[in-house]
């Protein structure tokens, strides 16, 4: 194997570890906010600092590569890719980072909400990430193929667990702190989602060399 | 009949259609096809001994001067045959010109060196003489260098200088095609730097076809690539999609340094 298949191995190796860390920092801190179990909220809250790490490791290694070996065709997809995806897995870190915070204020906020739709969400978004990271490792696309629908779905209930919390902060004032962080939550969620998309987009492109847009929302349509 | 080769006028200034070439016993050319498009560049890459040079000599019939060089197939230039009895040599050697590796200037001045062109073609006063100097070696990004040493020879120019000067020389008889076997391989990034920006204004009046191992620097000035292996043609696409998304698993291969 020559110098540039095993850096570009190391550094795909180092972006399937980011998207594993964050897909799960995500599924985690769903099951800290569900259990209000506030040690595994911690636990995610540390784990950020190895997707920062890793963040700024994969952006060096892919400005290296293009620098010392001006990479080629599928080289270059792969190295382009690179330095789109790890902003959008870091962001995708943030959000479950910020829902593990969450968990930990409303463990001791109890509500009547019974958060139905905020479930629903975690599940579409942690498929939604893992599908990615998946497609990343195998190039396999084709189990990107439904993510409008998808990123619709979340929009959905998004739009659900908003008018949900808007409505009972009206009716029961004391409640209204902890609705706000659901109505985050769910903001969080949904952009979890656009960030799968535009991930999903450019792996696409990577795989392919066509480019696709999956998530018209980004354009307001 | 002598050919004139204004037939066409579809925008592919050459038509290469299953040429193929032989040095001998030694098959070099193997149903190559490929268009030259007309003000485009084309760059053609590959490995060592594919036959990129025998392929872009062809194309000003300089492979004749071969003992046992045999062509079969078509090449057009301008919509007729270049390989047809009757088909005239000296006036495609003036339409299409070749710059090569090495900067070879003549034994002479420089001056001498862009005028021995014109004068062979008949030009004798020494107004226009004058003009086709200034213009050639202004076109070629060399005037500002030597205009104050015109009468020096040739050889006490740098090599990035010589092979602008042998660009210069190549223009002085107005091609239409600029045919280029590494033109740079020999320069520093300063001096190829400026043959590639030449190569991309020359563009708007000229033909180029330019062979070349620098990967980046077809990607950086061609419209259109071919890519050749062991006397095939294997690829032949714009530009961009060569570099970004070949078709073929060889130039994939190629390109990405993952050969042999
Ligand atoms: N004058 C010649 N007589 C006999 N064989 C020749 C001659 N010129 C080239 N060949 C052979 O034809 C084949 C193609 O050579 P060519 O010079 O066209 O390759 P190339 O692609 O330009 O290589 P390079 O990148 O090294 O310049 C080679 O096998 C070479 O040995
Ligand atoms: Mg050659």
């Amino acid at each position: 194997m020559n110098r540039l298949s095993s850096d570009i191995k190391k550094m795909t190796a180092a972006i399937t570890e980011l998207g594993e860390l964050v897909a799960e920092m995500l599924e985690k801190s769903v099951t800290s906010l569900i259990n209000s179990d506030v040690e595994l909220a911690e636990e995610v809250r540390g784990k950020y600092e190895r997707v920062a790490f890793l963040e700024s490791l994969i952006e060096d290694e892919a400005l290296r590569i293009l620098i010392l070996y001006q990479p080629m065709a599928s080289d270059m997809r792969l190295t382009a890719a690179a330095l789109k995806l790890i902003t959008y897995l870091e962001r995708i870190g943030k959000y479950g980072k910020n829902i593990a915070k969450a968990a930990i204020y409303l463990k001791d906020r109890p509500t009547t909400y019974y958060m139905d739709d905020v479930y629903a969400m975690c599940d579409v978004a942690v498929e939604m990430v893992r599908g990615v990271v998946n497609a990343f490792a195998t190039k396999d696309v084709s189990q990107l193929e439904n993510y409008e629908e998808l990123d619709d779905k979340l929009d959905g209930y998004r739009r659900i667990v908003i008018d949900e919390n808007v409505s009972r902060m009206m009716n029961n004032s004391k409640s209204a702190e902890a609705c706000t962080y659901y109505i985050s939550i769910a903001k969080y969620l949904e952009r979890v989602g656009d960030n799968a998309c535009k991930i999903a987009e450019k792996i696409i492109y990577m795989v392919t060399g066509k480019r696709v847009e999956i998530d018209r929302t980004v354009r307001g349509l | 009949m002598v050919k004139i080769y204004e037939n066409n006028n579809d925008g592919n200034v050459i038509t290469i259609d299953s040429l193929n070439l032989w040095y001998g016993e030694n098959q070099a050319l193997i149903d190559v096809s490929m268009p030259v498009m007309k003000n485009k560049i084309t760059a053609l890459i590959g490995p060592s001994g594919c036959g990129k040079s025998t392929l872009i000599r062809c194309m000003n019939r300089m492979n004749d001067l071969v003992n046992g060089c045999r062509i079969e197939g078509s090449m057009k230039f301008r919509g007729d045959e270049i390989y047809e009895p009757g088909a005239d040599v000296i006036s495609l050697r003036k339409r299409i010109g070749m710059i090569f590796q090495k900067p070879n200037p003549f034994p002479m001045t420089i001056r001498d060196n862009i005028t021995y062109g014109p004068k062979i073609h008949g030009v004798v006063e020494n107004d226009e003489l004058d003009e086709i100097v200034e213009r050639s070696l202004k076109q070629a990004v060399l005037w500002e260098e030597v205009k104050d040493r015109l009468d020096k020879p040739a050889f006490s120019l740098s090599g990035g200088q010589q092979q602008r000067l042998c660009i210069a020389r190549t223009l002085s008889i107005n091609p239409e095609v600029i045919l280029m076997d590494e033109p740079t391989s020999a320069l520093d990034p300063i001096a190829t730097a400026k043959i590639e920006d030449l190569a991309i204004e020359l563009q708007k009046e000229y033909t180029v076809v330019i062979v070349t191992h620098n990967m980046q620097q077809a990607a950086r000035i061609s419209d259109n690539t071919g890519f050749m292996y062991l006397g095939k043609m294997i690829e032949f696409d714009e530009t961009e999609k060569i570099f970004n998304k070949p078709s073929d698993e060889l130039t994939e291969r190629y390109i990405t340094g993952r050969f042999g």
